[in-house]
């Protein structure tokens, strides 16, 4: 079972081609890389699974159903997307970032505490470190409980000792049975880390 | 070679400014060549034609004390008391001096001076009469002159439901004649009239009752703007006052001193003779600052919701409107709403704005809500992309969106360019001289018309600055409290 499958997609900007043809897989419960030279389509290829891009050709599959129009908004609900610049809301601290998303205290607190965000609920983030942000966006993604993760380049801001957390981060996820894919230029940690790796 | 062409510019700027300004003060010392007095030649005792066809009285005395020191020839020229503000306004004379009462409708015209006579409306009757309180008129016979202030003020005295009749008649003397000889038990009169019959005609024929119907300020009037001829007569009559002149033309007129000064005021004038320029100065900033507030309350919102309407269907047209209100002068546009709007075939009646501070509010605020519009239009433009798709991912709902996360950053983006247009604001508002509102510009430039003196200007230039300091710090204050 794919929780992600695209079937011979291409995405063009005019008339200059970013893909084509492209089948791509991910697996449930499993972390799937997608590595390759930059300006190949990555990120394009992960806007159009997160329906931030139409797609000019082919099929996208989300938890087996037919990306379209109509069920767009609802497919989407089963993904959380966490974007290389993070885009958290700078205007709001990091409980609100989560809150906004979903009004539930309980849940956002229990986010923090897992995410080691304690003591820096109220903190804007422009005062938090690189890391510090990405387990905020993280959290916010995981607020709406999505079985499938999307992650766009997360180690590149990162050293090393960061980068190992990041990796239990996904870990865990794992084990709460969700599915990973993740945009990588960093062959190493794709290698390490990964059950599958699309090379585009 | 060009700066010196600038600085030779500058050089003569200067140089004219000074010339005219030390001419204009040389002027002020001289004497000057005459002053015309309007008056109304039927008020005995204040002005009136002597048997020998000459113009006296008691304002006639006075005014030429006033003047005497100043003016090489003072002309008496009487005139139509019902034109008397279109003879000041056409600068046909220089001042109204005739037991000038002072009234609302008369302060909005003209300019007053502080008052020189209390006048009261009071109650004549026979030396031997029982008539002793207003009390006593009940069911008497009342006589009046024929529309003059005492039987208006009898007409509006709750008394006036319970006498018994009112005579009307042509003059004072008839109605003195009707109380002497008993066919009237009581006369409303002039105070300042009564005392000078009393008098003339001695007191033992008649006596004023303690109690009276109602009271006025004599005044003198002089054109609009003409605050230095104002200040002038004040500080005259303060002069006559103090040196013992003025109780001298009243014991003359009325055998008694009755000029009237305000004590607390002739002080604060004469030690705040220089400032007073400052009072109209003041007026003026209420209306600046009233406008100034009025409009940026309203046209912020206004613009906010104009940047959202371009959004939808019709928003081509906002686009046309702000282009409109871009594109074209305020003073035009300003012009257009209060005086060309009452020209447009079929609609203009009822599109007319009737009163000009609020015609000048509705165009400053159309104007500057087509600003906001282009500023806010930018705050949102400069906010980032990844915003508006990470809402969307989370499935953060529209409005939520506009008001929790793009409204607060716009609005951080846009503060700067906000207080710059705040500032430009305080300063347009100088325009709306243009349908007749007075501001602090425009009574600045009145009083410097008048006065001859530079400090007006100076302390304009001041307020405004102040004013401006006022507003940076305010919106530097606000900017801290965009914490993110």
């Amino acid at each position: 079972m794919y929780a992600i499958e695209t079937i011979g997609i291409t995405k063009k900007f005019g008339n200059n081609i970013i893909f084509e043809n492209l089948n791509f897989k991910a697996k449930e419960r499993e972390i799937t890389s997608i590595l390759g030279p930059s300006g190949r389509g990555k990120t394009t290829l992960l806007r159009c699974l997160a329906g931030l891009e139409n797609i000019n050709n082919g099929t996208i599959k989300i938890c087996g159903e037919i990306l379209n129009n109509k069920n767009k908004d609802n497919l989407i609900k089963n993904i959380g997307f966490v974007f290389q610049n993070l885009n958290l809301f700078p205007n709001l601290t990091v409980l609100q970032n989560l809150k906004i998303v979903l009004n539930s205290s309980k849940k956002a607190q229990n986010l923090i505490n897992k995410f080691k965000l304690n003591g820096k609920e109220n903190e804007f983030p422009k005062n938090l470190s690189g890391g510090q942000k990405q387990r905020v966006a993280i959290a916010r993604a995981l607020m709406l409980e999505p079985k499938i993760l999307i992650f766009d380049e997360p180690t590149s801001a990162l050293d090393q000792e960061l980068i190992q957390e990041f990796f239990k981060i996904i870990c865990d996820l794992i084990n709460q049975n969700r599915t990973i894919i993740i945009v990588t230029h960093d062959t190493n940690f794709a290698k390490n880390s990964s059950d599958n790796i699309f090379k585009i | 070679m060009k700066i010196n062409f600038k600085f030779l510019i500058i050089f003569l700027i200067i140089l004219n400014f000074l010339s005219n300004f030390s001419f204009l003060n040389a002027c002020a010392k001289n004497k000057k060549n005459k002053i015309v007095i309007g008056l109304d030649i039927n008020v005995p005792p204040m002005g009136f034609k002597s048997e020998n066809g000459e113009i006296i009285g008691f304002d006639i005395d006075l005014a030429n004390e006033i003047f005497k020191n100043d003016y090489e020839k003072i002309i008496f020229q009487p005139i139509d008391w019902d034109s008397k503000e279109f003879e000041l306004n056409s600068k046909k004379i220089d001042v109204i001096w005739n037991g000038l009462s002072e009234t609302p409708d008369r302060k909005e015209s003209m300019l007053l001076t502080n008052p020189y006579l209390k006048n009261r409306q009071v109650i004549l009757v026979r030396k031997d009469s029982e008539i002793n309180s207003l009390e006593n008129l009940k069911n008497k016979i009342i006589c009046v002159q024929k529309g003059s202030t005492g039987a208006d003020a009898l007409a509006e005295h709750e008394i006036s439901g319970e006498i018994k009749q009112t005579v009307e008649l042509e003059n004072m003397i008839s109605c003195l004649n009707e109380v002497e000889t008993g066919k009237s038990d009581a006369t409303v009169v002039d105070e300042v009239v009564a005392k000078y019959y009393l008098n003339k005609l001695g007191e033992n024929k008649f006596k004023i009752l303690n109690q009276e119907l109602s009271s006025e300020f004599y005044v003198v009037a002089v054109k609009k703007e003409n605050y230095k001829l104002k200040e002038f007569i004040e500080s005259k009559l303060d002069e006559i006052y103090k040196s013992g002149k003025a109780s001298e033309i009243s014991e003359k007129w009325f055998g008694q001193d009755i000029f009237y000064r305000q004590n607390e005021n002739s002080s604060k004038n004469s030690s705040k003779k220089n400032l007073n320029f400052l009072t109209p100065i003041f007026d003026g900033l209420k209306q600046t600052l009233l406008l100034f507030i009025i409009v940026l309350v309203l046209s912020m919102p206004l613009g906010l919701l104009l940047f959202c309407l371009q959004k939808l269907k019709f928003g081509i047209i906002i686009k046309y409107f702000i282009n409109l209100m871009r594109g074209t002068p305020l003073l035009l546009q300003l012009l257009f709403i209060f005086y060309g709007i009452p020209y447009l075939p079929f609609v203009g009646e009822f599109l007319a704005i009737k009163s000009r501070f609020l015609a000048g509010i509705l165009t400053f605020m159309l104007n500057y809500s087509a600003y906001f519009a282009e500023i806010f239009r930018g705050g949102f433009l400069s906010i980032d992309k990844g915003q508006y798709e990470a809402s969307k991912l989370l499935g953060i709902g529209k409005f939520k969106l506009f008001f929790k996360i793009l409204l607060p950053q716009a609005m951080k983006i846009c503060m700067p360019s906000i207080c710059n247009e705040s500032v430009t604001l305080i300063k347009d508002t100088s325009l709306i001289f243009a349908i007749g509102v007075q501001e602090l510009l425009s009574n600045t430039k009145n009083i410097v018309n008048s006065t001859a003196n530079i400090m007006p200007y100076i302390a304009a230039f001041g307020i405004y600055l102040i004013i401006c300091s006022i507003i940076v710090f305010i919106f530097k204050k606000l900017e801290t409290k965009f914490k993110f």
